[in-house]
């Protein structure tokens, strides 16, 4: 990655400075995990205004969770301050700033993961995971790049494979087996390509059968992502790609919100990293 | 990888121990999960926001958990009971909703429409979620019955929902049990 990349980024100066030689790579992998997280976090964003309308017209009083883990203000600065504070991250290299923007937007994602209003989109969990991530890398910028960066590579990996055993953990119970939990949430009305083709083409008994082979495959494919900590970091991140990919094409184009910030990781994992570069006069 | 485990320990590398050992300690948590009644019956506490307590709840609220167990839910005026539940479930003459994309049963034995459907997780989400609970300002009253199964446990959970003032209505949980 040319080092002239960064050129009108913002310069360290004094003691915080951190080494030339190695810094553009390893800023350049956290700025496009950073990227990803706010792909996710606005992936949705048409859906946003409707959502933030709902919220405060019609207000659920619930005895199990706080009040201010239902307040509609919270959930929107727990929304936009990580999505604030990435995109100056994508202009900043002071690594002050790099962890404690990693380190909010993990506390924000999690108040996302406990509020009331967003508790169960999946998005905020993956996005918390991703974020850990980068509070670990944050951490350990400066230290030796080619020790960093392969790290940086296997646990990338290790959180995709957990992501994607929590998947396949919870479909090991005959509805998912049988085929009967997908065929009620996609076969049966779903509008989605997929689902509209198979409908369009097959009688309701054939369908369910289809059903069938379809939450299988998804069974095997995500058990099969869950074991991939176990290959070299490339082959693992080729693998993820395609399934992350194949998901949001056979299954639903919402799932993107999920999906964005774990395919950050996965180019983490594809990076080959490049040699430690002397600065050149047009270094910044 | 086991090259990359004993480098961190000899290495004394903190920031890389705490994530691992995060990421260990929730692994092995989820790989309990097929094993242990008990730990199977506290993950179904959490998709029904049955957990002891807040705090309880939210701390698993970081497991990885997307497209999990079976969970179902029918919405109704009027209680309903197991027998109707259970005849509902078996059933699949269902109409799709045409204003919010509901799946919906025109019941047959009942003179009320029940409103039914399979979540992909946390079937308490159409009480709470916004594309949901959109539809409160149509039924502000009614009784939410939800389901949820793994392996060979299963979950239901009862809740009442109640209009507060024209802008605020009230979730209150009658009841949670296993079965």
């Amino acid at each position: 990655m040319s080092s002239t990349t960064f050129a009108g980024s913002a310069t360290l100066t004094g003691p915080e400075r951190l080494p030339k030689p190695g810094v553009p790579q390893v800023i350049v992998l956290y700025r496009v995990v950073v990227g990803f997280i706010i792909a996710s976090l606005l992936w949705k964003c048409s859906f946003y205004p409707a959502v933030y309308t709902v919220y405060t017209q019609f207000r659920m009083e619930d005895d199990f969770f706080p009040r201010l883990m239902s307040s509609t203000l919270v959930l929107v600065a727990l929304l936009l301050t990580p999505v604030a504070l990435g995109m100056i991250a994508m202009f900043v290299r002071r690594k002050w700033f790099m962890i404690t923007q990693a380190t909010v937007t993990a506390i924000c994602m999690f108040g996302m993961c406990i509020h009331q209003g967003s508790y169960n989109d999946v998005t905020f969990l993956t996005c918390f995971w991703v974020s850990l991530w980068c509070i670990w890398y944050t951490i350990k910028i400066g230290s030796p790049e080619k020790e960093l960066i392969s790290q940086a590579k296997k646990f990338a990996i290790l959180i995709i494979s957990l992501i994607f055993f929590g998947g396949t953990i919870g479909k090991l119970t005959p509805g998912y087996w049988s085929g009967q939990v997908l065929y009620e949430i996609y076969f049966i009305d779903r509008d989605f390509w997929i689902f509209n083709l198979l409908r369009a083409n097959f009688e309701p008994e054939t369908l369910r059968d289809i059903s069938t082979y379809y939450s299988r495959m998804i069974i095997l494919a995500e058990s099969a992502c869950a074991l991939l900590w176990l290959l070299p970091s490339k082959i693992a991140g080729g693998v993820a790609m395609t399934v992350l990919l194949g998901i949001v094409v056979f299954s639903n184009e919402q799932l993107l919100s999920v999906m964005f910030c774990l395919v950050g990781l996965t180019i983490v994992a594809l990076h080959d990293p490049k040699p430690v570069s002397v600065a050149s006069p047009a270094t910044t | 990888m086991l090259y990359f485990l004993k480098q961190i320990w000899k290495s004394r590398d903190i920031p890389s121990a705490a994530l691992l050992l995060i990421i260990l300690a929730t692994g092995t948590w989820m790989a309990a999960l097929p094993l242990s009644t008990s730990v199977q019956q506290t993950f179904l506490r959490r998709f029904h926001l049955a957990s002891s307590n807040y705090p309880a709840w939210a701390v698993q609220q970081i497991v990885p958990s997307m497209y999990n167990f079976e969970n179902k839910y029918w919405f109704s005026h009027r209680p309903l009971s197991q027998d109707v539940i259970n005849e509902l479930s078996n059933e699949d003459t269902r109409i799709v909703n045409a204003t919010g994309g509901m799946t919906v049963r025109r019941d047959t034995g009942i003179d009320s429409e029940i409103v039914s459907n399979m979540i992909n997780h946390f079937p308490t989400r159409v009480a709470t979620f916004a594309d949901e609970r959109i539809h409160l300002k149509d039924n502000p009253k009614g009784l939410y019955y939800f389901r949820t199964r793994y392996r060979g446990q299963e979950i239901k959970s009862t809740f009442k929902l109640q209009p507060g003032t024209t802008t605020e209505f009230k979730l209150r949980r009658l009841e949670t049990s296993f079965e």
